[in-house]
């Protein structure tokens, strides 16, 4: 059951007929307007079609929450190897920064940093990026997620360093970093993919929480924070305009977890029955 | 250690942690079901609504309407403007001549005026306030409002130790000599940075004041919490006769929409939103409580007229005017609130000309000046950066802008930061011209005079950070405005205004003008005395409220 | 300890490199002459090689003075000590409401294991991890405070108790309520998750039945046996999302107006207030190690079989 509903949760980002950034409403009508043949979803505070900004919006979020952590995962996990490997004080020093990261308040830090960068679109590194608004998000959320990440690497290679097959490589002289890469890696990755789903649900509510708050996706992308922000005004009268993109959000992360549940279930037993 | 020891002592631990919940939530409930205190006490209480507690208390600081809300009613200067006919009334003082030259202003001091602490006010706290106000220390952005008076640059350098154009004959009378006739000098005075100030409160130097305010206003200051709310509590010794108010509360809520439930749910008296008005279920909720009046401000988006692409290119600054739509952006998309702007003066003061063209929405005009401009149908043109700062409105307003000038071909890129952010790359430095090509602003005028919105935003002597943040550099704009400051005869002054409004406005298009403030308040029905001010929604004159239970 | 002060340190630097110019912003944040600019930076120690700003910054840190904010006159410890109280009493109301359903919904799932009121109670945990919690909130305040009218729309209210020989005023109740459980919702799914998950492991359900065919009272033993599996992994979730609530709640102290430290924090943050934002992380940086060491001393009471042996 669970890996039926798995499927079914992430939107795809093809693109529906509308232009999420044309105005269709029509000028006479004040909007946000109500569904309509023309707008099955109505349209938003500007008069835009809604469905083609949810739809892009799955883009936008998407973006985030895979990129985000995308980065974690590559920083965590190589420093989470490099201290499970190494041990000793290079293990010490890594797990006392991997401590500090995990003790600061991460949606303050994130929102001090991206305020810090006013002008995404001339920041050299960003300018390549087809948003670079959002770019900044991923990256920041990215650089800060690393930690649990890196802690459970960490811990994974402690165990498996330790079992047969790495000993075994290790007396036939297989270099260090050979070791890591070809045997410790892909056996400490298992767990991680559990992780990993779970964080992509994680980064795209915290996007979401960055653009409620004002810094995040810059207008007119639409990111679904942001829909939800415009929309609270005309919440009594017109409630569609900020139930859709939280129900989008609740729908894609609810997803994201089913899935990362279903995967962690079969991990589960698949170790259940190794040990058995 | 036996095993069975600790596992005594958890289920007890269990237990109280599992008990701890529940009387709190048994709490939680007994206080639902006691229900809202009722509001029907002796005690006449006016709760009305801020963003954000107010950036500072000091009538020298005060730079804001949020501030001035709360300093105009704690404090009160010589002279006060009338909130709602606008004329200047005696305050602290009770007469004053002028002389012929109009130079000289003598005041007398009103008998039985008192600070909050009980002692009298003389004519020395009036010579203190004002010396304080000018004192480089003290580092008011209003200071310039003194200038006028004679010898007030050499007191602020420090080459002199007093006001040479400041005198206190005796403990009632105060004179003020200018250097030169400076007709707005008086509505100058009605400002709350004119405020008089008991020096044993404000000489502190731990400056207990900016938390503990001490005036000679109507109301003292009670509590202030941050984040929460400041307490205002009537004073009994008030020259004007103690308000019928017994407390005003200022209540600190940020977001729109809860402001508007709180309203509607009966925690606040007045809200300055309203809601939009084809929310036909709100509006019969609380349509008659909507109160709209004209707010003497205007909106525009300016031109920062020393960086390309619109130096010296008039015709594009033309291009971009023609191509706004503003009757779509005030009456349709964001309706009920302002009036769409043909100009920089707003109606209701003197120098406002209702015929003057303006630029009203044209886009086949927009198309043909932007080609004069060099840039047909927007080839060539690289995108414009329009600098907002982050507001609920302001998205709405920059996005709409965007999708306009794009039906011409020109793109906009929308740079939304904070105002810390905002405000450093608009205002730049006296050398370097600030990054934002285009950005919103607004100005309210703090006394109806065409010379409080032209001079600080326009005028070439205020060039850059001081004010004129666009730029703009016209001698024979200056000229005029200052020829109308000497001059005193209203109808000259009002036609001098015109003129130099139509060259800023027709010439050279230094803006897109956008709209002229409409206020729009929501007044609960049994609060009586309600003034709409023409000065803006932050000027609450709580003494004239006063709150009538039964009718509703 | 050393943790802190890496952490002062990394916070140090990035305040340092933050765009945007603080004397001019305590100057006002409009118009100053350059003169007034260079004389404020000349009091406030801006103007000094960037050494010497970080050693005096730690040497104060030592003190436990946090300087003073540039836009309020005062220091930014009394400005913690106002904002943090509420924040204090919001996240732990809120975990507490967490806690307590999140273990009752979990032992019910439990014990009913496989039928439709597990299936429900998974998916309204999951539900609750998956929901941006200001659009929650939002919700819930429009429901019931607009249009049940059950309890208040927002704020902390004006008439709360003060705790006695301090200026923290307690919020009136029943404002507590809808902030309280809207945050609550997050956590509660997984501590939901959690304790089902630890009594299933251990076997509970059958264990329960032959304890009460010996005749034990259900409940008791419930408690005593089963409960105590989960309450480590809850323990920890609890405090972890107690720190993280302290500084994450700002959406929702928006949207309810709660006077609260992560608002105050972000505000600071867009006024360009540096030290209120670098005492405010630091202190919750601090809170945070604090409660992780809070757990550890839990773990030693609700687990005699972890012992610390000191190495003497």
């Amino acid at each position: 059951m669970f890996v039926v509903c798995a499927l079914l949760a992430p939107l795809l980002p093809a693109s529906i007929g509308y232009d999420p950034y044309a105005q269709v409403a029509p000028r006479s009508v004040s909007p946000p307007t109500p569904p309509s043949r023309d707008n099955w979803l109505g349209t938003d505070t500007l008069g835009r079609d809604l469905l083609s900004r949810l739809v892009f919006g799955a883009r936008i979020s998407l973006e985030v929450g895979v990129l985000a952590t995308a980065i974690a995962l590559l920083i965590g996990t190589a420093l989470g190897a490099a201290a499970g490997y190494a041990g000793g004080r290079t293990d010490a020093f890594l797990m006392r920064a991997t401590d500090l990261v995990l003790a600061f308040p991460a949606p303050l830090l994130a929102l001090a940093i991206i305020a810090a960068v006013p002008e995404p679109e001339t920041t050299p590194l960003l300018r390549s990026l087809p948003h670079p608004s959002v770019g900044v998000v991923f990256l920041v959320l990215g650089c800060l997620g690393w930690a649990s990440i890196a802690r459970l690497v960490r811990a994974e290679f402690l165990r498996l360093r330790e079992q047969d097959f790495a000993q075994a490589a290790q007396a036939m002289g297989a270099h260090g970093a050979r070791v890591v890469l070809r045997h410790l890696l892909p056996n400490a990755l298992r767990p991680l993919i559990v992780v990993a789903t779970l964080g992509i649900g994680g980064n795209i509510l915290m996007e979401a929480w960055l653009s409620f708050l004002g810094v995040g996706a810059r207008p007119p992308l639409p990111s679904w924070g942001t829909m939800i922000t415009e929309g609270q005004e005309y919440f009594l009268a017109k409630p569609w305009v900020c139930l859709a993109p939280g129900l989008a959000i609740l729908l894609v992360v609810l997803g994201f977890n089913l899935l990362g549940d279903a995967i962690s279930d079969r991990l589960d037993t698949r170790r259940r029955q190794r040990v058995a | 250690m036996r095993t069975s020891e600790p596992r005594a002592s958890l289920p007890g631990l269990a237990r109280a942690a599992l008990l701890l919940p529940v009387a709190l939530a048994g709490m939680a409930f007994l206080a639902c079901t006691r229900g809202r205190p009722s509001p029907e006490r002796a005690e006449q209480v006016f709760r009305f609504r801020m963003h954000e507690d107010p950036p500072t208390l000091d009538p020298a600081l005060s730079n804001d309407q949020f501030s001035e809300a709360v300093i105009l009613n704690v404090h009160r200067g010589l002279v006060e403007l009338d909130p709602e006919t606008l004329e200047i009334r005696p305050a602290v003082a009770d007469s004053w001549t002028i002389s012929p030259d109009n130079r000289v202003y003598t005041f007398h001091l009103r008998d039985g005026v008192r600070f909050h602490n009980g002692r009298p006010v003389t004519s020395q706290d009036v010579a203190y306030s004002l010396r304080r106000l000018l004192k480089k220390e003290t580092r008011s952005p209003r200071r310039f409002l003194l200038e006028p008076i004679e010898g007030a640059q050499e007191f602020t350098d420090g080459t002199s130790d007093a006001v040479r154009g400041l005198a206190t004959p005796n403990d009632r009378t105060v004179v003020l000599r200018l250097a030169r006739p400076f007709a707005p000098f008086l509505s100058e005075l009605t400002m709350a940075n004119a405020a008089v100030l008991p020096r044993e409160v404000y000489d502190d130097p731990q400056k207990a004041y900016l938390r503990a305010p001490v005036g000679c206003g109507p109301f003292r200051f009670g509590r202030w919490e941050q984040s929460n709310f400041i307490e205002l509590l009537a004073f009994d010794g008030y020259y004007g006769g103690r308000p019928a108010l017994d407390r005003a509360v200022i209540r600190m809520i940020e977001n729109k929409t809860s402001a508007l439930q709180e309203y509607i749910a009966g925690g606040l008296d007045s809200l300055d939103e309203t809601p939009d008005e084809n929310d036909t279920a709100m509006m019969a909720k609380v349509g008659q409580e909507v109160h709209k009046y004209p707010f003497m401000g205007t909106g525009y988006i300016g031109f920062n007229l020393s960086l390309p692409p619109f130096k010296g290119n008039a015709a594009l600054r033309k291009a971009f005017n023609y191509a706004v739509d503003k009757k779509y952006l005030w009456e349709v998309l964001i309706p009920g609130g302002n009036i769409p702007a043909n100009g920089i003066i707003p109606p209701g003061i003197p120098g406002h000309d209702k015929d003057l063209p303006g630029y009203p929405h044209d886009e086949a005009k927009a198309r043909s000046f932007l080609a004069q401009a060099g840039y047909p149908a927007g080839k060539g043109l690289p995108p414009v950066a329009l600098w907002v700062n982050t507001g609920e409105g302001n998205r709405q307003i920059a996005s709409q802008i965007q999708t306009d000038l794009k039906t011409i071909g020109v793109t906009i890129v929308i740079r939304e930061v904070d105002w810390a952010a905002y405000i450093a790359a608009v205002s730049g430095t006296k050398d370097n011209a600030g990054q934002a090509q285009m950005f919103r602003f607004g100005w309210y005028l703090d006394y109806p005079d065409a010379d409080a919105i032209l001079r600080p935003l326009l005028h070439s002597s205020n060039w850059g950070p001081a004010g004129n943040f666009g730029r703009y550099k016209n001698p024979e704009f200056d000229a005029l405005v200052d020829k109308a400051l000497a001059v005193t005869d209203p109808k000259e002054r009002a036609e001098l205004y015109r003129r130099a409004e139509t060259i800023a406005v027709m010439d050279d298009a230094v803006w897109i003008f956008l709209n002229y403030y409409q206020a729009s308040t929501l007044y609960k029905p049994y609060v009586k005395g309600v003034v709409l001010s023409p000065l803006g929604e932050f000027r609450l004159p709580l003494e004239r409220l006063r709150i009538e239970r039964g009718t509703h | 300890m050393p943790v802190l002060l890496a952490a002062a340190t990394i916070v140090w630097i990035f305040v340092f490199f933050l765009p945007g110019d603080p004397a001019r912003l305590i100057a006002g944040g409009q118009a100053a002459d350059p003169e007034v600019l260079e004389t404020i930076r000349h009091e406030w120690g801006l103007d000094r090689p960037a050494p010497i700003q970080y050693m005096t910054y730690l040497g104060k840190l030592l003190r436990f003075d946090l300087g003073s904010s540039y836009i309020q006159a005062r220091s930014v410890v009394s400005i913690i000590a106002e904002h943090f109280p509420p924040t204090f009493i919001l996240a732990m109301a809120a975990v507490v409401l967490a806690a307590v359903s999140g273990l009752v919904l979990g032992s019910l799932a439990a014990l009913h294991r496989g039928r439709l009121l597990d299936s429900s109670i998974l998916i309204l945990a999951l539900l609750g991890t998956s929901m941006p919690v200001f659009w929650l909130g939002l919700i819930l305040m429009l429901l019931f405070a607009s249009r049940l009218s059950w309890l208040p729309v927002l704020g902390y209210g004006m008439e709360g108790a003060v705790i006695p020989f301090t200026a923290i005023r307690l919020p009136e109740w029943d404002h507590l309520v809808l902030p309280a459980v809207t945050l609550s919702l997050v956590s509660m799914g997984t501590i939901a998750r959690i304790t089902r998950a630890s009594l299933i492991e251990a076997g509970t359900a059958d264990f329960l039945q032959t304890a009460r065919a010996k005749g034990a009272s259900g409940a008791r033993v419930f408690a005593r046996h089963a409960l105590q599996n989960a309450l480590i992994p809850v323990v920890t979730v609890v405090g972890l999302d107690f720190a993280s609530l302290l500084g994450g709640a700002v959406a929702t102290e928006y949207v309810f107006a709660w006077p609260g430290l992560g608002k105050t924090i972000v505000r600071a943050i867009g006024l360009r207030d540096l030290p209120v934002v670098e005492g405010g992380v630091l202190f919750l940086t601090g809170v945070f190690v604090l409660v992780s060491l809070v757990i550890d001393l839990l773990y030693l009471v609700l687990d005699p079989r972890i012992h610390y042996s000191p190495t003497a």
